[in-house]
């Protein structure tokens, strides 16, 4: 049964509520998301930023309710009133794809790689019922490689995966991931081991899939600052599975506004004539950080006595703007 | 390896390891009766103490043989004997199963030569071969016990090969050279090391096969027969008529002990094995 | 005495035949480039440019096929393998498969004292090893401990200081950061620097990330499928960039995007299908043209120091 959550916020095409997800591993478990919480808006371009560890793959993979025993998830995740963490197995059949549909950094590996790529991809749109025979899916399927810009689908269609170089490889993995026109497109990593001309590619094609309203929104995932500078309308940072600060791109990538410490040392590694280019954070990890303080407090060079004790709340800085931080408040 | 890992190491592979958790069980149960051995034996293995072909009881748990010896007394010091004759076995296995593993891998011109070697051994057939030298040569159970681990290097020295073949490709073996380690210290220390866990596990499968072989060869009437082993613990029960008098016990017991024990040694090594698998 | 270059590398080509397609693929193609004493010279390319290929074969541990790269004016494969080493110097790009995890930090920075220089004075075995694990910004706990305990950035900086440690005049440092994280980032680079202003030695940074170049080379090299592009001093070479593809590069730059300039790259003439026998980014370059398929550009200098291979120059 698909629970409505009543508290639904119907302004918000997805609201995620509290989500602490946590791995099992050999003799512990580890906590990749730490009661995390954030609304994704109609129509918006909504990054996370995060470097491995960070938790933002996990939220990815939480959203397509892909988080399973023994690995363990807590609180809601709301895509337009229906929690995922609640679904059946029949029920997440029906909506991968279809609500929410991701392309993955390997999504270039994932192809079978003895069939034509037109083989998979016809495939694909036959058990998602969105054609209803080979020719129309034939059809349905060159009309997405157009969408994503790769010329003579005709020819595509009829290669092989190894035949493709990467950069359209991943555009095919998109025209696969949006040919269900999904409300939401999860894109992780979709830049990474593409060389520049080819992300800028990518990153242009994902801002015109959005802008024509063949995706309704979009999240990346990068560790790369360049993709979010360049595509983000709102990002959150995150580090150790916590949201340490979140604002618009403008936000956030201002070097005159105020940062977390951890931002700070994300922006000045990649700036030219940074004034703070030297050694940002603490060489040696401070052993005063406990589990329940500030997940930042062993390496931050502002840390206060508090922040190895208690973690901090989300200040305000803006209406936009908010940073996880005790210098804040 | 410094403490830190060895234990965190051992904790990671006990756990959720049934197999080798049984093993262990196993093998520690047969190591403590050899302990025992040290300090007390019910009776003289060799002198009559009870009736003819006495069934277990309270007094001779496992029986009496044809002449009233005490069969506990002999298990127990046949459980040393066996045990010493597979640890000998498994030892000269490994020795020369690394040596010529690693140097197979790390030596070109001696690649070839080596791995042909190990083809031509594994195609002996050990058993035949055993009994010819054995009843040629007379040779006492530990030698015996080393022929059986000379036979037995080619299994280990293929998989060490392999193993150093991808240790080779690592960047810290690139390291090492950079940092003008001479070829034989980095083959013999370096590389040595991250192949003795797998080392010791094929090591442990030559310990079942000496084991068995040796068994083999005590039961029809090869090696030394005065010398208490399983092996020829079943040999002088059969050579006595023991099945058709009834005497199941004097059989039954070591032949179940082999088994137990190879078992015993099959779960620890099986265990490592899927522990070396995953990681 | 003529004074020479560190490191002269002339005219390199490296190349692989694919097993499946017998196809001979270019990893490195026709490369010169000579890097001076105490500098840093950043190699800049993509993954698949060749750049990590061309950095081992400076270093000895690949050969070339063609050309020849020259260790302080004599030839590298004259050397021996001893003397190469105390002169050239390699860190691997991942810190975890490149320390051994059973050996302890201090046997990894002692091995090279005592087999490449021949040091067997314990006392002062130690006296440089503190010296350097204190430069490194580790102190002298860390001496004991096993390379498996350590973090990614704490190796990095142990890979960085043995390769340091005997004072070599080159020392090729393969994405030195890469594996690590932005907060370690920094750090490395610093030590880098530091060690470089001690011994006095040429440095060739290898890096995907033009930040890091920016954050840390006097000269900068861009490397697009096997061949250098584009040359010279960092500042000259950023602040105006030559090639297209050096462009493309600054503008995808996150210095770029944070500043708030626009990015506008003309994607039209990109032409994937088309095969070319001259400059190997005509496909890609907005700017190409009719020569550019058909003859290859070579580098040539059009400002002080600064060189580039394209026919909009030349």
């Amino acid at each position: 049964m698909i629970e409505k959550n009543n508290l639904y916020n119907s302004t918000y095409l997805m609201q995620v509520k509290d989500l602490t997800i946590s791995y099992a591993q050999l003799r512990n478990t580890k906590r990749a998301v730490n009661r995390v919480t954030f609304e994704l808006k109609y129509g918006e371009i909504l990054g996370i930023i995060g470097e491995s560890g960070a938790g933002k793959s996990t939220i990815g993979l939480a959203i397509l309710g892909m988080i399973k025993k023994p690995n363990e998830i807590t609180g809601q995740i709301l895509v337009e009133g229906e929690d995922v963490t609640k679904m059946t197995p029949n029920e997440l059949e029906a909506y991968r794809w279809t609500k929410v549909s991701m392309v993955f950094q390997t999504a270039m590996n994932s192809l079978n790689p003895v069939a034509t790529v037109g083989t998979s991809f016809i495939r694909l749109l036959l058990d998602k019922r969105l054609a209803k025979s080979v020719t129309e899916a034939r059809q349905l399927a060159v009309k997405f490689l157009r969408i994503v810009n790769l010329p003579l689908p005709g020819v595509v269609l009829t290669m092989y995966p190894h035949e493709m170089s990467g950069g359209m490889k991943q555009r095919l993995a998109l025209a696969m991931a949006i040919s269900a026109l999904p409300k939401i497109l999860i894109a992780d990593e979709p830049t990474t081991a593409l060389d520049t001309i080819n992300q800028l590619v990518i990153l242009e094609l994902i801002k015109e899939i959005k802008e024509q309203k063949k995706v309704e929104s979009v999240i990346l995932i990068s560790h790369d600052l360049a993709v979010h500078a360049f595509l983000d309308d709102r990002v959150l940072v995150m580090y150790k599975g916590s949201i340490v600060e979140r604002g618009t791109r403008k936000d956030v990538f201002s070097l005159d506004a105020p940062h977390h410490p951890y931002t700070s040392n994300l922006i000045n590694s990649s700036v030219l004539d940074s004034t703070d280019r030297n050694v940002i954070t603490k060489e040696i990890p401070d052993a005063r950080k406990t589990d329940n303080g500030c997940p930042f407090s062993d390496l931050c060079p502002e840390a206060m006595e508090k922040c190895f004790t208690n973690e901090p709340q989300e200040v305000p800085i803006s209406d936009t703007h908010s940073i996880k931080c005790f210098l804040y408040g | 390896m410094s403490e830190s890992a060895t234990f965190r190491g051992l904790n990671n592979i006990l756990y959720k390891n049934s197999f080798l958790k049984a093993g262990i069980i196993i093998i520690s149960f047969f190591i403590g009766v050899i302990l025992v051995t040290f300090v007390y034996l019910p009776s003289n293995p060799y002198a009559s103490v009870g009736p003819d072909f006495a069934p277990p009881s309270y007094s001779f748990p496992f029986g009496t043989t044809n002449i009233g010896q005490n069969i506990l007394s002999q298990w127990m010091v046949g459980t040393g004997s066996t045990l010493s004759v597979g640890l000998i076995a498994a030892v000269v296995s490994m020795v020369f199963g690394v040596m010529f593993g690693i140097s197979a891998a790390f030596v070109k011109h001696m690649d070839e030569p080596l791995m042909r070697s190990a083809d031509v051994i594994l195609t002996l057939p050990t058993l035949p071969l055993m009994i010819v030298l054995a009843a040629f040569l007379k040779p006492t159970e530990d030698l015996i016990a080393i022929i059986i681990g000379i036979l037995s290097w080619p299994a280990t020295a293929r998989v060490i090969r392999s193993t150093s073949l991808s240790i080779k490709s690592q960047p810290y073996i690139e390291v090492a050279l950079m940092s003008g380690v001479p070829k034989r210290a980095i083959m013999f220390k370096d590389v040595f090391f991250h192949t003795l866990p797998i080392a010791l596990t094929y090591s442990i499968f030559s310990i079942i096969g000496a084991i068995l072989t040796i068994a083999s060869l005590n039961f029809l009437g090869l090696g030394n027969l005065s010398y208490i082993t399983w092996g020829s613990m079943i040999a002088l029960a059969n050579d006595s008529s023991a099945i058709y008098l009834g005497a199941w016990w004097w059989i039954i017991i070591p032949g179940l002990s082999i088994i137990l024990l190879s078992t015993g040694f099959a779960f620890i090594a099986y265990g490592l094995e899927t522990k070396w698998r995953s990681i | 005495m003529i004074k020479m270059d560190p490191v002269n590398i002339v005219n390199v080509s490296k190349f692989f035949r694919d097993k499946k397609s017998g196809r001979i693929i270019t990893a490195v193609d026709g490369v010169t480039l000579s890097l001076k004493v105490k500098t840093i010279t950043a190699l800049v390319g993509e993954s698949g440019s060749g750049k990590t290929t061309l950095g081992r074969i400076t270093t000895g541990l690949e050969r070339a096929n063609k050309g020849t790269v020259y260790i302080e004016g004599k030839e590298i494969q004259k050397y021996k393998s001893i003397n190469l080493w105390q002169k050239v110097q390699y860190t691997h790009q991942d810190p975890y498969s490149a320390l051994d995890p059973y050996l302890k930090v201090r046997d990894v920075l002692e091995r090279p004292l005592k087999f490449l220089l021949g040091i067997s004075d314990k006392e002062q075995l130690t006296e440089i090893i503190e010296n350097l694990i204190t430069k490194i910004g580790m102190d002298r706990t860390y001496l004991d401990k096993r390379n498996e305990e350590l973090s990614g950035g704490e190796r990095q900086r142990i890979l960085v200081g043995r390769a340091f440690i005997v004072k070599p005049v080159y020392v090729v440092a393969d994405e030195p950061t890469t594996m690590i994280d932005s907060i370690h980032r920094n750090v490395i680079l610093g030590i880098i620097g530091d060690l470089v202003k001690e011994t006095n030695a040429a440095v060739m940074l290898i890096t995907h990330d033009i930040s890091v170049a920016l954050h840390m080379s006097d000269n900068i090299a861009i490397m697009y499928n096997g061949e250098i592009i584009e040359k010279g001093p960092t500042k000259a070479v950023f602040d105006e960039p030559l090639h297209p593809y050096t462009g493309n590069l600054k503008i995808a730059s996150v210095d770029n995007l944070i500043k708030g300039r626009e990015v506008k790259v003309d994607l039209s003439k990109i032409n994937l299908f088309k095969e070319t026998k001259g400059c190997k980014f005509a496909k890609f370059c907005q700017f190409s043209f009719e020569k550019c398929w058909i003859e290859k550009p070579s580098l040539k200098e059009i400002r002080e120091d600064h060189f580039v291979a394209c026919f909009l120059y030349s």
